[in-house]
């Protein structure tokens, strides 16, 4: 047992000192959004810090009556909830195929995907704008979808390819050895598995599907079918915003991403050190 | 345990709603396909107004409302839908439909350099014909409306609304400093010098939004060198680093520093700036007329006391040149497969009736001639409106002149001559940009 | 066993899938792109072939230079948050502190929040009058050093960076950590029976053996900072006077602004192979050899 000296308490407190600083500066904005959704927009000139005189729903009935946000949510919840589906499957599908399957073209095929990494996604817009008019997808949320795909693949399969290599290679062949097929064997073996890397992917795909602004800004022209980051500029007027309606629009959007990190938290990490680590 | 039953509960409603997602798509075809479905032996077309606004304009619902009184009774039997856009989305919305060919119908733009790729592109319907054929149509417009929505001789837009910058003040500050509306410029410096001498800002500017620092210094420089500059800069033969435009930074720069505009004046927004000044915290308030329908709202504090003058020339000869222009102009797409009934629709929006509505119900000045009923006006509008009838010239505003690129550049100038840096410099940074920018 | 993981229709049939919306949606775009790059075009007419004009009007372009210098001092930035700073973090929570899990989660959060969000919060906590920032200076005693944080052309960036650190620091300590507990245990004890010190401990044990993981968060963060958009967009549109553009947004601008979509295209060329220098700049960096223990 190390004897706690008066020195080691210093530097314990010290370190306190400065997580608990780092702590509040993350935490705050978020309380302060939370509080100021609450007021009015002379309230949040007049007395922006200190806690709202009442509470009061306004911004919000505001938001979602007249800023359209209900629309905006079923929007988003559409679009990133077909993206998570496709895509987990997709990558998950190619990832077992590049790491656990023999054929020649295995590292190639994993070396473009993972190039897709170093492209950014705004350089492409034009092209993809194009060819979703030659396919006739344009101001369809199917357009969005594609493209959240499509550039969520490389991330996924980066991180999938990384767990799926650490799989002893026993497990596949005792399930061999019993007549599984090789569809069998992923989805019934591996997959329960993988569940921390399959839901870290999944965590990282909903994220950047749920907060992309450029894309669905670009390939949408109807307001009604536009997701959340978009609904959000809604509220800057041409010469005037109306920066209280927007806080409370905004604290909705965040909070889907809060409760789904609230949950999920362990998962992410855990898959992390999956992913990261050994990959 | 509880929490992977939570998990699954979402990815499993995360699954259904994609399926529904993925269902929903492949039935809703794109908005394209719904011009030509109408096309064919339909009673109700639609014709659609894609225009620049969001739910806090309070405009938007009275332009609706003049394209529902077309829809109730025209001879085409087509309904006229607006659709808004914020401003930023809109520019980026209009270009991406242009290069994929898609705008539908009627289009919101501005004038000159804005339209002008557009009409060399061949995109936009020449409306010269049935402008010509109609000759009362002609004659309704104000002088000099149409020239810049005009290209190679053609018309291709019409504006339905001018505009143009006033000084706002309030009265009540005034009287009470004992100051009468200045006629010269030493006059309105004057009255800056007293009011900050009483501990009152003389101005309020909202520094944040790049092209309001801009339009300020235009307003000077058209003081300075007038209708020749303007002139000169379209056409090239005057460059940016023109000494008049020396001439009007320093005179801006010279304004701040004796302090005649607000504390934090230049982090701030158009909003808080506006506020300043409907809360009576500061006497006078530069901006385009737009913002009459805010001021002679209710919510507008000081509703009662606003006024509005022009800004003085520094040099006399070059009094009642301003910054203004027209405003919300339509356009039609060559893709619109109803041009008929779309230019019958401009015709409406230009009729009196329609104008009337703009002017009375949003303040809106009107690009064609019309009787004013002067009790349906606020006493502010009239003024304006009074205003509006000594203007010996208008400029627009540069950023619309030359759009984005030179435009938005002297914008970021005078915004860099707002912040205290040399102006010389600056503007010969801006010659030197607009001369590369010609070969890119 | 080698019929079952050697056969090809099964291989097909699990790459395929992803394998061509990649191709189509983001390999072929990327090409066209370069493609573009070579042309003087508004996209409404055809354009006009210039070759490597636009490579060469853009490194004349002052414009362009501010915007590729700000991606460097953000990707410098970045470093030094997410890593050192990361790291800091991330050896201290290991130490198990109590209470470390809620550390560890509480500074995970801002990664989860949208752009937007972001933007508008920190927006006003840079607000000239009632910002949290100037009014925290003035309580400090320090009013006479209030700024408008992000119409003032010196600081503008500077915020945007501490921004960017504020929402990111927490997510590369998660996967420092991460690294850090797979090491094992005996080790430390080892160290430790040596007689190191906390410092020689980390220097000697903790960092090299995590050095291939901080290798990959290099790369991440590099690319990540080049590739930067929303909240520059959100909080100051690349203002004021381009003293914020980054070349993601100058390109946007470019492109969709100016119509200059040829040009706006070889920006995109050039963000490109920057990210690819990266990688490999990251890998000469960080080149360790997998230690065997």
């Amino acid at each position: 047992m190390k004897k706690i000296k008066g020195k080691e308490i210093t530097i314990l407190f010290f370190k306190y000192i400065i997580l608990i600083a780092f702590a509040i500066m993350c935490l705050y904005p978020i309380i302060w959004m939370f509080l100021a959704s609450f007021k009015t927009n002379d309230e949040l000139y007049i007395n922006p810090w200190g806690f709202p005189q009442s509470i009061r729903f306004d911004n919000y009935i505001r938001a979602i009556v007249e800023g359209n946000v209900g629309t905006y949510y079923i929007n988003s919840i559409i679009i990133t909830g077909a993206v998570l589906l496709v895509s987990v499957c997709l990558s998950f599908m190619a990832s077992y195929a590049i790491t656990r399957m023999n054929w020649k073209y295995s590292k190639v095929v994993l070396n473009i995907f993972v190039l897709g990494m170093l492209i950014p996604v705004y350089a492409t817009i034009v092209p993809l704008f194009s060819i979703f008019k030659t396919i006739g997808l344009l101001n369809t949320r199917l357009a969005v979808i594609i493209s959240h795909i499509a550039f969520g693949f490389p991330i996924a399969i980066f991180i999938m390819t990384g767990f799926l290599s650490t799989i002893p290679r026993e497990i596949e062949e005792a399930a061999v050895m019993e007549g599984c097929s090789i569809y069998r064997i992923l989805f019934n073996i591996i997959f329960p598995i993988s569940r921390s890397s399959v839901v870290t992917v999944a965590v990282i795909v909903f994220l950047n599907s749920w907060n992309d602004l450029l894309l669905p800004q670009i390939f949408l022209t109807d307001q009604l079918k536009m997701p959340l980051p978009v609904g959000l500029t809604e509220f800057q007027g041409q010469y005037y915003t109306d920066y209280a309606s927007m806080i409370a629009a905004v604290v909705l959007v965040i909070i889907p991403s809060i409760i789904i990190y609230i949950l999920l938290h362990k998962n992410i990490m855990e898959g992390m050190v999956a992913g990261a680590v050994k990959g | 345990m509880q929490k992977k039953r939570i998990c699954l509960l979402l990815l499993a409603t995360l699954l259904i709603v994609g399926l529904i997602g993925c269902s929903g798509n492949n039935t809703s075809s794109p908005s394209q396909d719904s011009n030509t479905k109408n096309d064919s032996n339909s009673s109700t077309q639609e014709l659609k107004v894609i225009c620049v606004g969001t739910e806090a304009d309070s405009y938007t619902k009275i332009y609706q409302g003049i394209a529902d009184e077309f829809s109730s009774n025209n001879e085409y039997g087509v309904k006229v839908k607006f659709e808004f856009y914020e401003n930023e989305q809109y520019k980026t919305k209009l270009t991406t439909l242009m290069a994929a060919n898609n705008v539908e119908d009627i289009f919101f733009t501005w004038e000159l350099g804005f339209l002008k790729p557009f009409v060399e592109a061949g995109k936009v319907y020449s409306l010269q014909e049935a402008m010509d054929s109609d000759s009362e149509w002609k004659a309704r417009f104000l002088e000099g409306v149409l020239e810049p929505l005009t290209f190679d001789g053609k018309l291709y837009a019409v504006p339905t609304q001018t505009t143009f910058c006033v000084m706002f003040y309030n009265k009540q500050i005034f009287e009470d400093n004992g100051l009468s509306i200045p006629t010269t410029y030493e006059e309105f410096l004057n009255v800056c010098e007293t009011l900050k001498n009483n501990g009152i800002t003389p101005m309020s500017l909202g520094g944040s939004d790049a092209w309001i620092p801009a339009q300020f210094v235009q307003q000077i420089t058209n003081g300075i060198a007038g209708i020749e500059l303007y002139n000169g800069i379209c056409d090239g033969t005057r460059k940016w680093n023109d000494p008049a435009h020396i001439e009007a930074a320093k005179e801006v720069q010279a304004m701040i520093e004796k302090g005649y505009f607000q504390d934090g004046m230049i982090g701030m927004s158009p909003e808080e700036a506006r506020s300043l000044f409907m809360n009576g915290k500061a006497a006078m308030y530069f901006m385009g007329c737009w913002e009459v329908s805010t001021f002679i709202s209710d919510d507008c504090p000081i509703k009662d006391y606003v006024g509005a003058f022009i800004l003085p020339a520094k040099n006399a000869e070059h009094n009642y040149i301003n910054v203004g222009s027209v405003d919300t102009s339509f356009a039609i797409s060559e893709n619109c497969k109803n041009k008929e009934a779309a230019v019958a629709f401009l015709k409406y929006y230009t009729s009196s009736s329609a104008q009337e509505k703009l002017l009375y119900e949003a303040g809106r000045l009107p690009s064609t001639k019309i009787e004013v009923d002067e009790s349906k006006v606020a006493p502010l509008v009239s003024e304006v409106i009074s205003i509006s009838e000594k203007f010996k010239g208008l400029t627009p505003w540069w950023d619309r002149v030359f759009g984005a690129g030179e435009g938005v550049e002297f914008n970021n100038t005078c915004t860099a001559v707002f912040a205290g840096e040399d102006p010389q410099e600056r503007f010969d940074a801006l010659q030197a940009f607009a001369e590369e920018n010609a070969n890119r | 066993m080698e019929k079952i993981f050697g056969d090809k229709k099964a291989i097909l049939v699990l790459v395929l899938p992803a394998f061509i919306i990649y191709i189509i949606f983001v390999l072929i775009p990327i090409g066209y792109n370069i493609y573009i790059s070579l042309f003087r075009t508004n996209l409404m007419s055809p354009g006009i072939f210039v070759g490597f004009t636009n490579y060469k009007n853009l490194f004349q372009d002052a414009t362009f230079i501010k915007a590729l210098k700000n991606n460097l001092f953000m990707v410098v930035g970045s470093l030094i948050a997410h890593l050192p700073l990361a790291l800091f973090f991330a050896n201290m929570l290991f130490q198990k502190i109590k209470g470390g899990n809620f550390f560890q989660n509480v500074f995970f959060l801002p990664c989860v929040i949208s752009g937007v969000a972001v933007g508008l919060m920190w927006t006003f906590v840079y607000h000239s009058e009632f910002g949290l920032l100037n009014k925290f200076l003035e309580l400090m005693g320090h009013g006479d050093l209030k700024q408008v944080w992000l119409a003032n052309k010196d600081t503008a960036m500077f915020c945007i960076i501490v921004v960017v650190m504020w929402m990111y620091v927490g997510y590369h300590m998660v996967i420092q950590i991460a690294a850090m507990k797979s090491i094992p245990e005996s080790l430390y004890e080892a160290a430790w029976i040596d007689g190191a010190n906390a410092w020689k401990r980390f220097t000697c044990v903790t960092f090299p053996l995590i050095k291939h993981i901080l290798k990959i968060d290099a790369v991440l963060i590099i690319t990540g900072s080049l590739k930067y958009y929303d909240l520059v967009a959100i909080m100051t549109g690349g203002g004021p006077n381009h003293a914020t553009e980054l070349m993601s947004t100058y390109m946007y601008y470019q492109g969709f602004r100016t119509l200059k979509y040829g040009y706006s295209a070889a920006i995109g060329v050039i963000l490109f192979l920057l990210c690819i220098a990266a990688v490999v700049i990251a890998n000469l960096l960080f080149r360790s050899e997998q230690i065997e223990y």
